[in-house]
């Protein structure tokens, strides 16, 4: 089972050199989308047979690397890892079929696509800090040309502003990491850089809140979290629909995943200590960002906000350190990646149809593109929450697991989430509905508007089946990630 | 006896060179026998470096780590070399260009091999004054000729402050060679370990002593610019690594000096490189900026940031080399003048420069799979191993300011439609892409495999 995993990171980047040495457009999008199955293939197998009893990380390889700094090759999966292996491989997936009818330079389009695709399944499975940072760096480049190649009217500075910020947020990473190996080579007189190797050294405080300030802000920037969320609307607006659908639905959660695999379980006081200040900046962002949502008529940036909102709730639920909400957070995780790329592909499909994301140029569509209607509608609904898909039960779980210990902030993160139906259904009906007040040159235009085609339909299919899937059994998928939490909790 | 071979190759070698090129002043012969001779030297040092030769007679002390660096200055050389023949070709420079870096290389092949003053000295002019000759080699260019001449006189300060340097050293510790002494408060020492340090400094272009670096630099023909701007700066920095290990220490907080010298460089040269038009003169600012992250590495002496600092100048030097390679494949076109502007959309007339030197571009930033990052890596390391937090952290500052310039470059190689569209004709001939490549490659297979160069480093530096 272990060489599946490695089988599984490293067979996108193989793609990416067969593609870029054939060049062949043909070629280079079926080869894309075997391997991405065969990668989805291979993430559900390694998912299926998950035994979430385990306190250990499974599917492990360890290979010596780099020995005189005691770096190691070490990858594994647990619990939340492999959830969000699987939805990498997924969300992949779908963006391949989806991108088919790319274009402009669609040979570097999937190239840079399959890169990413490896550095993002390795951050999820890295066991080793170099090589997790390797990952972790490593899709800043892909994802720094895609939004610039084939982004829209202002994708350099999009571009740029994304590649500085995060850039900005994993150097200060890599500073905390450096420190940390740097103590644990006092205390044991060897360097390593394996993961396991810290989770045994017990930290002083005092160091914990440096590190944690240290590898928060690194992990806060990709979130993202506010006050650091400002790159976020920028490169969502300006990406690709291909690119936001990953950023939104993978990238955003490699920065709570850094919160649940690092910074709980390797210093956890300091996270106690720092509760108040993750809760404050979480119902900012959870508010405000879905007040900024309401008064947004760009849909694709009221996509965006609504993205930081729900990743408030993430790490609300992360730091309220009981096992339901960090389950909730982990859940949603997984929803909430599943029902933005499904809402960024009605707003890629939107643009791709009538050229524009902006609300007083749409209207009325649901009458004459009745599919994408309903597709689209069931993404908003799987969004806010709605009982019968993944994201309700993430937020019960979550606003559960909070109340338990703080009551006050629960209540007020519910009202927050309130607010998400309100945007949603305010964007629908000024895009959807509204048929009745449209000039006679706009129905004109939407009766020749094709509908969905067999590449929009799969992707949206495959992601709503996986986020219906979810919502109505539940328990399966909670006690894969419940491993995770209950291995965090244990060190607290 | 053995670890002399390397250098008498070379002697050998440009004495035949000089010889030749009065019968046959061919450029692709002289050019390729160059190529063989540095390339030979440099395996063989590297080869021996391994077996664990050494010589330590007469005022010579060669050592495992010394021939390392040998190797890494001949063979980076070669590869140079390899590279730049079309290059002088196009711009009907002269034939000597080949053997005066050869002269450098063998020059600062000396200066690695000694601890004694006056054969450091020996070696520095010899590299030094073949350098000067270099740069001024475009004889019908006014700016290389003044580059040339600013370099001679900044240059000669810097031997000026050496020669001052050393007297003091003499003075204060009666010896010529730079071992560990022990003297207390001793204000001639200091100003020996000062002047000493000011010199290379001035060698290095850190801030405040750089302001020969963006002329030089750019007035110089590109291939040269490629070849001063990094091989020399292995042997500059295997001297600092003796400073740093013998002399700084003795004097108390010297270290502070080293780094606050790195950290003006850093930023200096960092922000002063946003205001640049030309690609060429922001490659210059890069490395003085580029210098202050090294001083920075070795202000503190702890063996992980100083090893990490010599790796970081190896695979620095290899990643700027390529990136000023690939300007000098693009200056065969005629109209070609390192304006920002004429880089718009280089992407679409030769894909494989545009993304080289975008590659190049994102090693000096620093970011992994390339092997600038391992180096980054063990600085940071190193400061927070030996408590230099506010080092660390206007590091981490210098570098991201550092990402804005490079990313600049690399807009509007990518992202920015030409003014006016011209048909360019981008010639790219074999020779040029394999030397291209062979950068590539070596940047990115220390990036993977940073202990096959580490290992030694960190072996031979402290055991050697």
């Amino acid at each position: 089972m272990a060489s599946i995993l490695n089988i599984a990171i490293f067979l996108p980047l193989v793609g990416a050199f067969i593609v870029s040495l054939f060049r062949n457009e043909w070629l280079t999008k079926v080869v894309s989308i075997a391997i991405s199955g065969v990668v989805f293939a291979l993430s559900v197998i390694l998912l299926v047979n998950f035994n979430p009893n385990t306190h250990h990380f499974l599917y492990r390889t360890t290979v010596p690397w780099i020995s005189s700094l005691g770096i190691n090759y070490d990858v594994g999966l647990d619990g939340l890892g492999v959830s969000l292996f699987t939805l990498t491989a997924l969300i992949f997936f779908t963006v391949f079929i989806w991108a088919i009818k790319v274009k402009e330079k669609p040979t570097l389009f999937y190239a840079l696509f399959l890169i990413l695709e490896t550095t993002c399944l390795g951050t999820f499975s890295a066991l080793d800090l170099f090589l997790f940072y390797l990952f972790w760096e490593g899709m800043l480049v892909p994802m720094y040309f895609i939004i610039g190649f084939w982004g829209h009217d202002r994708k350099i500075y999009a571009a740029n502003k994304f590649f500085i910020y995060t850039f900005f947020g994993s150097l200060f990473l890599l500073l905390g990491l450096a420190t940390m190996i740097v103590y644990g080579y006092f205390i044991s007189g060897h360097i390593s850089f394996e993961y396991d190797f810290h989770t045994h050294i017990a930290y002083p405080l005092w160091l914990q809140i440096i590190l944690f300030v240290l590898f928060g802000i690194g992990f806060a920037v990709k979130v993202p979290m506010w006050p650091v969320h400002t790159w976020l609307p920028d490169a969502h607006v300006e990406a690709p629909t291909a690119g936001s659908v990953v950023l939104a639905g993978v990238l955003l959660k490699m920065g709570t995943f850094g919160f649940v695999r690092y910074s709980l379980p390797l210093f956890p006081q300091a996270s106690k200590i720092f509760i108040p200040v993750m809760f404050v900046l979480s119902i900012i962002a959870i508010i405000y960002a879905a007040m900024m949502a309401i008064s947004q008529t760009n849909i694709k940036k009221l996509i965006a906000y609504s993205s930081i909102s729900h990743m408030g709730m993430v790490t609300l639920g992360t730091f309220a350190l009981s096992v339901s909400a960090i389950n909730g957070a982990s859940y949603m995780m997984i929803a909430h990646g599943l029902s933005s790329a499904a809402l960024f592909y009605a707003a890629g499909f939107i643009y791709d149809r009538f050229h524009s994301y902006e609300m007083s140029d749409l209207g009325g569509i649901a009458k004459y593109l009745p599919n994408f209607a309903i597709l689209f509608m069931i993404s908003g609904l799987a969004s806010i929450g709605l009982p019968g898909f993944s994201g309700f039960v993430s937020e019960f779980l979550i606003l559960l697991g909070t109340f338990k210990y703080f009551p006050m902030w629960a209540i007020v993160a519910g009202v927050g989430m309130v607010l998400g139906a309100a945007y949603f259904l305010y964007m629908y009906k000024n895009v959807m509905l509204e048929s009745a007040s449209l000039p006679e040159s706009k129905i004109q235009k939407l009766q020749h508007t094709m509908d969905l085609e067999l590449h929009h339909i799969i992707p949206f299919v495959l992601i709503l089946f996986g986020a219906f899937i979810m919502g109505i059994m539940p328990y399966n998928f909670v006690n894969i990630v419940s491993q995770t939490s209950k291995l965090i909790l244990g060190r607290f | 006896m053995k670890a002399l071979y390397p250098d008498i190759i070379t002697t050998v070698g440009i004495i035949f060179l000089i010889i030749l090129e009065l019968f046959l002043p061919s450029f692709d012969l002289i050019g390729f026998l160059g190529f063989l001779i540095s390339f030979i030297s440099g395996v063989l040092a590297i080869k021996y470096s391994l077996a664990g030769y050494r010589f330590s007679e007469w005022l010579l002390d060669i050592n495992v780590f010394s021939l390392l660096l040998k190797g890494v200055i001949y063979i980076l050389t070669s590869f140079v070399i390899f590279s730049s023949v079309s290059f002088f070709k196009s711009k009907k420079t002269y034939v000597e260009n080949v053997y005066t870096f050869l002269l450098v290389s063998l020059g600062l092949s000396i200066m690695v091999s000694s601890k004694n003053l006056a054969v450091i000295l020996a070696g520095l002019e010899l590299a030094s004054i073949s350098m000067y000759i270099s740069i001024g080699m475009l004889r019908d260019d006014y700016i290389s000729k003044e580059a040339s001449f600013k370099y001679l006189v900044l240059g000669s300060m810097a031997t000026a402050f050496f020669g001052i340097g050393s007297a003091f050293y003499i003075g204060a510790t009666s010896h010529l060679d730079i071992i560990s002494v022990s003297v207390n408060h001793n204000s001639a020492f200091a100003l020996a370990s000062l002047f000493l340090f000011v010199a290379f400094a001035l060698k290095v272009s850190a801030a405040p002593f750089h302001f020969w670096t963006p002329d030089a630099y750019e007035g110089a023909p590109t291939s040269t610019t490629a070849f001063i701007s990094t091989v020399p700066k292995i042997g500059f920095y295997a001297v600092i690594f003796l400073l740093a290990s013998y002399i700084f220490p003795v004097t108390n907080n010297f270290s502070y000096i080293v780094g606050i010298v790195g950290i003006i460089s850093m930023f200096w040269g960092n922000l002063v490189a946003y205001a640049q038009n030309s690609a060429k003169r922001m490659l210059a600012y890069s490395s003085i900026g580029h210098a202050g992250y090294f001083l920075i590495g070795f202000s503190r002496y702890n063996p992980l940031s100083v090893s990490s600092a010599i790796f970081y100048v190896i695979v620095y030097a290899f990643a700027t080399a390529g990136a000023f390679l690939v300007l000098s494949i693009l200056e065969k076109n005629q109209s070609w003048n390192h304006d920002m502007n004429n880089y718009r959309a280089l992407y679409r007339k030769s894909p494989f420069l545009a993304t080289a030197l975008a590659l190049f571009l994102f090693a000096l930033i620093g970011i992994p799979p390339f092997a600038t990052f391992v180096g980054k890596l063990g600085i940071f390391l190193g400061l927070v191993n030996s408590n230099a937090w506010f080092f660390a952290i206007l590091f981490v500052i210098g570098s991201v300011i550092a990402a804005g310039y490079y990313l600049k470059l690399i807009v509007y190689m990518f992202f920015k439609e030409p003014v006016v569209e011209d048909n360019m004709s981008l010639s790219l001939n074999l020779f040029d892409t394999i030397g291209i490549s062979a950068f590539l490659i070596i940047v990115f297979f220390f990036g993977i495999f940073p202990n096959v160069l580490f290992d030694i480093i960190l072996k031979d530096m402290f055991h050697g």
